[in-house]
């Protein structure tokens, strides 16, 4: 079905879908008009079916181009507005990885720090207890000739406070009273039992301080028990009956 | 059970040794007769009866009770009734032997 615009006369060639009363826009002026079946179409359509087509094919390219391209251009904008939200948060992640490695390397080199500092604790003991020993491992000139002179270690040791290596000596002393103290932990129970036969109390049960006895003998004549402590005494609880 | 007391008495004459009895008769006149009767030198405590206060102190509940104490005044041995007198001579012997070598 064919028509034609009202504004600018252009005949339109419609699909066949396309039936009268519905509006559409002219591909050429883009006028919006409700399509009419006209008599006159029909002439048209004999009288320049080419020269129409040919205007019409002419135009409709050049409409989709302009709107195609302007999408495209909008498209653009459009993405180039995503981009922009993309990237603020792809920074702010990176700059969370970056941190968190920055965090990440600063408690490495702490433990380094420490490791190093153990190492070389460790390094110094194991320096010093060697000159203590027999010759100066720590590399001290002052220590070699020492040794090398006289055997007696008395001679080293007398000097070797004056290095710093002495107060590390110390150092490796105190881990090991830590060792020993849990170890000793155990002999606190251990002690307890054995106080009761060291500090007997006084009482009556085998083991105990036997208490006091104080009275008075047949003849009403006063002594104590206490009188006899040194020897072994054998008390009987008698009675004659 | 006096005849086992009385050679032990006079077997440990010397010795760091005494036997100290807390006798809980009620009569003191029967006592002195038994005393003498069965020849009974050693010391007693007077208890007056067997509800007496040594006896309560001690918390003694048959008769005889016997206590083994050293030198040092420790109850070393305890028998409720007269054990057999080898078994008392044999504690006390070797109670008195530590007695003499702390000396």
């Amino acid at each position: 079905m064919k028509c034609s615009c009202p504004r600018c006369d252009a005949v339109l060639r419609l699909a066949d879908s396309i039936r009268a009363g519905k509006r559409i826009a002219c591909p050429s002026c883009q006028a919006v008009f409700r399509v009419r079946q006209e008599p006159s179409s029909a002439a048209a359509i004999k009288t320049s079916p080419i020269t129409t087509a040919a205007p019409a094919s002419e135009e409709r390219p050049e409409l989709p181009q302009r709107r195609f391209p302007l999408r495209k251009r909008f498209q653009p904008k459009k993405q180039s507005v995503n981009p922009a939200l993309i990237v603020i948060p792809i920074a702010v992640g990176a700059m969370l990885l970056i941190g968190g490695v920055v965090l990440a390397v600063v408690l490495v080199h702490n433990k380094n720090k420490v490791d190093s500092v153990a190492k070389a604790s460790t390094s110094n003991t194991s320096r010093e207890s060697p000159p203590q020993q027999n010759s100066g491992g720590g590399g001290f000139p002052g220590i070699r000739p020492q040794p090398d002179q006289g055997a007696g270690p008395g001679q080293l040791v007398p000097e070797s406070p004056g290095l710093p290596g002495n107060p590390p000596v110390e150092q490796p002393n105190f881990p090991q009273p830590t060792n020993p103290q849990l170890p000793p932990q155990p002999p606190p129970i251990t002690q307890p039992p054995p106080p009761p036969p060291s500090e007997p109390v006084i009482g009556i049960e085998v083991g105990n301080i036997a208490p006091e006895i104080e009275g008075e003998d047949i003849d009403r004549k006063k002594f104590k028990m206490g009188d006899y402590r040194g020897k072994v005494i054998l008390l009987d609880f008698w009675g004659y009956w | 059970m006096f005849p086992h007391e009385r050679s032990l008495v006079k077997r440990l004459e010397g010795k760091p040794f005494v036997l100290l009895g807390v006798n809980s008769d009620e009569s003191r006149k029967e006592l002195k007769a038994v005393m003498k009767k069965e020849k009974i030198t050693w010391r007693s405590f007077w208890n007056g009866g067997r509800d007496g206060p040594i006896s309560r102190q001690w918390a003694i509940r048959g008769w005889p009770t016997l206590v083994i104490i050293d030198a040092k005044g420790v109850i070393r041995h305890k028998f409720t009734g007269s054990p057999e007198g080898s078994v008392l001579d044999e504690l006390i012997n070797e109670l008195v032997k530590e007695t003499e070598l702390t000396k």
